[in-house]
């Protein structure tokens, strides 16, 4: 069979890159809307805190799931 | 939160504290609970895979109730 | 980095991890980064010792920058984080943040070139002082079995959860934050090295190619290297400051009170 390309190393690494693309995308998102909200009515930034923290942790766990994947399989 | 400055946790004073400590408590989570789902599944001789995917799951719920309960109630 | 590298054929490329081993000066144990480690300390020490030495009522200049440091480190860090039982730690902290810094700025000081910090070693010694720190504080201000227990277990929790929860806390109290601390500070050094090898070695190499196409492109490199160098001046500020805010939350925990 001919190779026409070949890559050395872990493939796991590239998987876990295009895992984070996602995340990297949602967590600009979480941060955007909260910067966007909290500029918009200032008094609303310390309720607000709390979805974003859940927001954050949700996207995040994602992007952790990748990296663990990328160690353990 | 700005109107009660003595009752905080010390986690929650600052951004860096938080971020740090939701990707802590996130990693820590998907990698313990991950670790002990596979050994899980290799013990009960699943299919490859089942029992880390599950053991995740249930690592990075776990973490999201504990990132609610301790940065945020 | 001069004419050497234009004329040779084999240009170490693309950089590799062996480029962070540098030879040894004298036997193995003094390197280029032992001597930087001892420039730091000396550094540090001549710095404070002449600020300090007389200090006036009405600063002189030098007297001027280290209460300036010590206080951005006592206001803006110990007692952010601590409260006012932060104050007590500010020297450690000072201390602490100025040698980061140091040591971090070496990574583009013309000549030295490179941070002790891409050293895996050096910031592992930082991260288990501030570890070995937080677990002393915390169990000699509160004893050992309520410090486990304000670390590990959650109030207002139904008991079942606490078997889902107790690994998590454990693992991210313990384990976690020591290695994530040590862990942040050498690849952000280590990746900032990469960088400028790749810009500073990539031009070279795309100035010594035969196509003149490629050889003007090295102009971009070599920019983004100079750019490179002042984006990572702000990297090396903002990661001593980040480990030292961390240090001091870490011990802020151990500190309060339980509920």
């Amino acid at each position: 069979m001919d190779v026409i390309a070949a890559i050395e190393g872990s493939v796991n690494t590239i998987g876990y890159g295009l895992a984070a693309i996602g995340p990297g995308i949602g967590v600009a998102l979480v941060f955007a809307a909260y910067i966007q909200a909290s500029a918009r009515q200032p008094e609303s930034a310390g309720y607000n805190r709390t979805w974003l923290v859940l927001g954050f942790a949700l996207v995040e766990a994602l992007a952790l799931f990748g990296l663990v994947l990328a160690f353990a399989v | 939160m700005a109107d009660n400055p003595h009752r905080r946790s010390p986690d929650e004073n600052s951004s860096e504290g938080v971020a740090g400590a939701v990707l802590g408590y996130l990693l820590a989570g998907i990698v313990v609970w991950g670790f002990l789902g596979w050994l899980a599944g290799d013990f009960l001789g699943l299919p490859t895979g089942v029992g880390i995917a599950v053991g995740m799951m249930l690592g990075a719920a776990g973490a999201i109730y504990l990132i609610m309960k301790r940065l945020s109630a | 980095m001069s004419g050497q590298f234009i004329a040779a054929e084999g240009l170490p490329w693309p950089p590799k991890v062996d480029d962070f081993y540098l030879p040894d000066l004298a036997g193995p144990w003094v390197t280029k980064f032992t001597l930087m480690i001892w420039l730091a300390v000396g550094l540090l020490i001549i710095f404070f010792m002449a600020t300090y030495r007389n200090p006036k009522l009405v600063p002189s200049k030098g007297q001027w920058y280290a209460e300036s440091i010590y206080g951005l480190v006592r206001d803006n860090i110990a007692r952010e984080q601590m409260g006012k039982d932060g104050i007590r730690f500010a020297p450690y902290f000072t201390v602490l943040f100025c040698f980061i810094v140091v040591t971090n700025l070496f990574g583009i000081t013309p000549g030295l070139q490179i941070s002790p910090n891409s050293h895996i070693a050096f910031p592992i010694v930082l991260a288990a002082i501030s570890y070995v720190m937080y677990l002393y504080i915390g169990v000699r201000k509160q004893g050992l079995g309520r410090y486990l227990k304000q670390s590990l277990i959650i109030p207002g929790v139904p008991w079942p959860m606490h078997v889902l929860l107790i690994p998590i806390e454990f693992l991210q109290t313990f384990i976690v934050r020591p290695v994530t601390l040590a862990v942040r500070l050498f690849a952000n050094m280590f990746a900032g090295h990469l960088i400028l090898l790749v810009f500073t070695v990539g031009g070279f190499v795309m100035l010594a190619s035969d196509n003149i196409f490629i050889q003007v492109t090295s102009v971009f490199s070599f920019l983004m290297a100079i750019l490179m160098a002042f984006f990572e001046v702000l990297v090396a500020l903002l990661q001593a400051y980040v480990f030292v805010t961390l240090t001091a939350n870490y011990i802020g925990t151990s500190l309060a009170d339980g509920h």
